[in-house]
């Protein structure tokens, strides 16, 4: 299973991203690079969105309209709308993102040495155990700090 | 190079077969919660529209198209309507590296079942996709301009984020032991009865309550809690407009289902020897159909769950996130590695 990440042809081209072939049998089978292998993806992401535009187009198009001035207030239950939305909320959203920013990034730094663990061996594991240890310590602290604290 | 061009038309024709796959499947699942809810509560649910009511999903549909499609005044008109457009449109591009059944092979060609499943990034593309839906609930609860819609948004964001965490963590420990990101590879090393599920418990209960979290489902469905927020982030939206968040949610709730299927319960391995070839196309459709049969099965334990199990208060919702799950995927991480390195 491990034979897939071994280059079998390490010619780059001049841009030098990600166009030599692996070793991948599906990319062997269609002898494809790596980077065409990625079209259909894109292909598919380019799809739904035009699917959902479509759906949006269709449901302005096809809807009634009977537009009043009662219908275009803002809704809040039935009351007449106080102020805007356009206030200040609450801090601990913002921890809240400012905290995942932080863990978001460093589990993005786990992800490729997960993935070529058995590769790596001892001296990766150990130094992702210390990092983990940093991690946990981070935590710890923030959570000490009432960081993550909702009353 | 005439074989790009030749992908591209075979990637165009299982996407439109895919598309109609995740709304017929979304508009199903609308149904089977309907009818599964009456049960639990003891009523009856639609069946009025066709037999059993099995045309009602349908009827919906039409209704939702030919419903006024009303926008406040006070709204943002360009992000009210790009909002829906990412909601629905990252729900179905998704689906690009799901693998619904190995592959048919015709004239010694082999046709793969998915638009791009051996792609060697799957894991990670359904990952930040998922991350990219979260813009959809915020821009809609932001630019609704409605105090409910806004206080909808953040907390799904909020909530969106911090089990984003969890889940990306929990999936660490599958990644060590198969060594891989594809989800075709994935699924081929759980082989017979070699889930993953197996091996990874730990990882798997964290997976399995984040995804709740990050579909916004019961117990975790606070951005629309009805009581205190009307219809949360969505609460200014009608017409197909609504019908597109409703159906991105549905279509949420498969792919989390089909995620959890690949990753941890053998995707379309058939455990047992059934004596049809490889490539043939009966051996395809078996296969579709037992990935299908378990995606159905999670499916309705989502929905069990919606029915059975009340809602949390925030800040239990939060603290379950940081400071019980996100410590026990990391623990299922060292473990996993300490296994790893003594037992190879």
């Amino acid at each position: 299973m491990h034979i897939n990440h071994l280059f079998i042809n390490q010619k780059l081209d001049k841009f030098g991203i990600g166009l030599y072939r692996y070793s991948n049998n599906y990319l062997l089978e269609k002898n494809i690079t790596v980077l065409e292998s990625y079209l259909p993806l894109i292909f598919m992401v380019v799809f739904g969105f035009v699917v959902a535009l479509i759906f949006l187009i269709l449901s302005e198009w096809l809807g009634a309209r009977r537009s009043t001035a009662g219908k275009k207030t803002t809704y809040e239950s039935g009351m007449e709308p106080v102020g805007t939305a356009r206030e200040r909320f609450s801090i601990k959203f913002y921890m809240v993102a400012v905290s995942f920013i932080v863990f978001d990034i460093e589990v993005v730094f786990m992800y490729p040495w997960a993935v070529q663990m058995s590769q790596l061996g001892l001296t990766a594991f150990i130094s992702m155990m210390v990092f983990i240890i940093i991690l946990l310590a981070g935590l710890y602290y923030e959570i000490k700090k009432g960081g993550l604290k909702w009353d | 190079m005439p074989e790009i061009g030749w992908i591209l038309v075979e990637a165009g024709v299982k996407a439109v077969f895919i598309v109609i796959l995740i709304l017929s499947a979304a508009a199903v699942s609308v149904y089977a919660e309907r009818r599964v809810s009456a049960i639990i509560q003891l009523r009856l649910g639609p069946n009025r529209v066709g037999p059993f009511g099995l045309l009602q999903p349908i009827a919906d549909v039409f209704k939702l198209f030919w419903k006024e499609d009303v926008v406040p005044k006070a709204a943002d008109m360009g992000f009210h309507r790009l909002a829906p457009v990412i909601s629905l449109g990252i729900a179905i591009a998704v689906y690009a590296v799901i693998p619904f059944a190995h592959y048919i092979e015709i004239g010694g060609t082999k046709y793969y079942f998915g638009i791009a499943p051996n792609v060697n990034i799957g894991l990670l593309y359904i990952l930040a996709m998922t991350s990219v839906s979260v813009y959809g609930i915020t821009l809609a609860g932001w630019s609704s301009n409605n105090k409910y819609s806004l206080f909808g948004g953040l907390r799904s964001s909020a909530q969106m984020i911090s089990y984003e965490l969890s889940m990306g963590l929990s999936l660490i420990g599958v990644l060590m032991i198969t060594g891989t990101l594809s989800l075709n590879e994935i699924v081929l090393q759980q082989s017979g009865w070699g889930w993953n599920v197996f091996v990874q418990p730990l990882g798997f209960i964290i997976f399995l309550v984040s995804s709740f979290a990050e579909t916004n489902r019961t117990p975790f469905d606070l951005p629309e809690a009805e009581p205190e927020l009307v219809g949360g982030f969505n609460t200014e939206y009608s017409g197909m407009k609504f019908g597109m968040f409703f159906l991105a949610e549905y279509a949420n709730m498969a792919t989390a289902s089909a995620f959890i299927v690949l990753v941890y319960f053998g995707g379309w391995q058939i455990p047992f020897d059934i004596g049809l070839g490889a490539g043939s196309i009966a051996l395809a459709l078996v296969q579709f159909a037992w990935f299908l049969a378990k995606v159905i099965f999670f499916i309705l334990f989502f929905i069990w769950v919606r029915w059975t199990v009340p809602r949390f208060r925030y800040d239990q919702l939060m603290n379950l996130g940081w400071k019980v799950l996100l410590p026990l995927a990391i623990l299922n991480i060292v473990i996993t590695g300490v296994w790893i390195m003594i037992f190879g």
